[in-house]
């Protein structure tokens, strides 16, 4: 698995956002995407998802271009937002169900990941439940499950940590440790760099819609303000 | 899922939503209403099919009626919803073949109305357009084919990024579906109330100029928030607007007590509808806290709905001095809608907000 993003300049509509971003995730390789409210993290986030077109550069995934092949290219990719979208008229197991069918999952061994994973973040006697009495949190976590069942070669996931609750982020790093063995990429947006230092072999600080800092942890200190770092 | 499923399964969803409001319209009070707008309309129609001459100038307005047909019901219908564009991440291909099928249905859909709205105007084509048969028939298979086109253009539009038309554009798509809903449950809402109905807020800056000469405004404490809210909220205001012009249509073609009686339920419809503006902010934490009684809320009710009652009741005065010959029933009429504004704001109203909130707070008390 290799996502390679070269030369990406977009932005919504007219307005340009982000210029000129380049980078790679090989297999097996947690990439941390930092930056202040504004900096062009979700908007990066959109492009590399397909929910904005590029207006200029590549952007591959295993050799399969977004706009010259965007069916091959998205199919390897799950995508957890920082804003949870469900269906509203779907409970959770339906919800599941649906993402097995899309991704055309094997569903004894999909439910049995399911299983593990509702446990983890203690929804497994919430099954029949319907977004509306989900709190954010819940439905947040309702998202890392549906996108850890899949066997994605990229996960993207857009500020994970807010929301959710201390045990949760705990667990849901055990399980980015898990699917990095297993070979996924991970490309995570972040505020504070302090939670993923253990677990993010590259960080990418974006100012201003630039890339403004590169690298692993230990090349960023000063390259980075303190807060983000954690430090503050 | 089968391929075809996705399309199937979210067009049964959408009728069977749109079939539950039908029924709560055709099971209230509007079932009346549209029974005689109905007959009035065919009157209207039948004496319009005897009086009107044939000259240039009403073979041109028909030219251009059906011209403007064309620039309603063309939006597409898609089905898309924001969630799609992530779960569907893994196989889009399903996703892009449910959007070309139900782009398929909108086009015959909206082809299909538009052949019945310009069947509605045959029997007058064909006596604008006596001898030319063959031309009113091609004319029609033009308009259902270039109403084909313009949805199929719309939807084209919306769903590709200019800059990467291979890319769809499943933001812009699921944004376009749910203005759509969005009208078709404002027209729902006029007669029941659609919950979770977002409303666009829009700023009239020139009505709003108008609102510190509201007769009231200053001395209501809860008037300026009503009446903000009316100007803002398109779900009022358009309300009142539309109650007002479908008035003004039927005045040249009716008279007597049916125009009477016709008149007199679009003000009921408006009082109705305008209602539920009182208990609106009830969803609001700070609302039951604020030092306000009942007996204030009703009096910012009616400050706000009188006025817009009475110019109603003068713009059709207006114009059934305008379009009518002078009668003495006339006078009968009019004195009568300004008594029915009076007993809708001051009996009518005064009844259902008392009942609104005594019902609130019966069921408050339940939980």
């Amino acid at each position: 698995m290799t996502l390679n993003v070269e030369h990406l300049t977009g932005g919504y509509g007219q307005q340009t956002v982000i210029h000129d971003i380049n980078f790679t995730i090989e297999p097996g390789e947690v990439t941390a995407l930092i930056g202040l409210n504004g900096s062009g993290k979700s908007t990066t986030i959109n492009h590399l998802v397909g929910l904005l077109a590029p207006m200029q550069g590549q952007i591959t995934l295993n050799g399969a271009s977004l706009t010259a092949n965007p069916i091959q290219y998205k199919s390897q990719i799950a995508y957890v937002p920082e804003q949870p979208v469900l269906y509203e008229e779907l409970n959770l197991k339906e919800h599941l169900q649906t993402m097995i069918d899309v991704y055309k999952l094997d569903a004894t061994t999909s439910w049995q990941k399911a299983d593990r994973l509702l446990k983890m973040f203690r929804l497994d006697d919430k099954l029949n439940w319907f977004p509306t009495h989900f709190s954010k949190g819940m439905r947040q976590k309702v998202m890392i499950v549906m996108a850890f069942i899949t066997n994605a070669d990229l996960y993207i996931i857009d500020e994970p940590f807010l929301g959710l609750d201390a045990l949760a982020v705990q667990d849901l790093l055990e399980l980015i440790d898990e699917k990095k063995q297993q070979g996924a990429g991970f490309l995570i947006t972040t505020h504070v760099m302090s939670t993923l230092k253990a677990h993010a072999n590259h960080f990418i600080y974006l100012e201003n819609g630039e890339i403004a800092a590169a690298g692993p942890i230990d090349t960023m200190a000063g390259r980075v303000p303190a807060l983000l770092m954690g430090e503050g | 899922m089968h391929t075809d499923q996705l399309f199937k399964q979210r067009l049964a969803q959408q009728w069977r939503e749109f079939l539950k409001y039908l029924k709560f319209i055709f099971n209230d009070h509007a079932v009346i209403a549209f029974f005689f707008l109905f007959g009035a309309l065919l009157f209207a129609y039948r004496q319009l099919l005897i009086s009107l001459p044939v000259t240039w100038w009403t073979q041109a307005s028909l030219g251009l009626i059906l011209g403007f047909s064309l620039a309603i019901f063309n939006k597409p219908a898609t089905f898309i919803r924001h969630a799609d564009a992530l779960v569907f991440l893994g196989d889009e291909h399903k996703l892009r073949h449910a959007w070309q099928q139900a782009m398929t249905y909108s086009m015959l859909f909206n082809g299909g109305l538009q052949l019945i709205m310009v069947l509605i105007f045959w029997p007058i084509a064909f006596k604008l357009f006596a001898q030319l048969e063959w031309i009113i028939i091609i004319g029609t298979v033009v308009l259902v084919l270039a109403k084909i086109s313009i949805t199929y253009m719309r939807g084209q539009r919306t769903a590709r990024f200019k800059q990467q038309p291979q890319l769809m554009n499943w933001e812009a798509i699921a944004n376009a579906e749910d203005q759509r809903l969005a009208n078709i449950y404002s027209f729902f809402n006029l007669f029941v109330d659609v919950p979770g109905l977002a409303s666009p807020i829009k700023a009239h800056p020139y009505l709003e100029k108008i609102r510190p000469s509201w007769p009231g405004y200053h001395k209501l404490a809860l008037l300026p928030l009503y009446l903000t809210t009316f100007i803002r909220k398109s779900q009022y205001l358009m309300l009142w607007v539309r109650m007002v012009v479908l008035g003004s249509l039927l005045i040249p073609f009716l008279q007597g007590p049916l125009l009477l009686l016709l008149l007199a339920l679009f003000q009921y419809l408006f009082v109705l509808q305008l209602l539920p503006l009182v208990s609106s902010y009830r969803r609001l934490a700070y609302d039951g806290i604020l030092p306000i009684s009942l007996s204030d809320r009703k009096k910012a009710f009616q400050a706000l709905s009188l006025p817009l009652l009475l110019i109603m009741d003068i713009v059709w005065f207006i114009l059934i001095i305008l379009t009518q010959p002078l009668h003495e029933f006339q006078a009968i009429m009019s004195l009568t809608l300004v008594m029915l504004s009076l007993l809708l704001v001051f009996w009518y109203s005064n009844y259902s907000i008392n009942s609104m909130f005594k019902r609130r707070t019966r069921n408050a008390s339940k939980k």
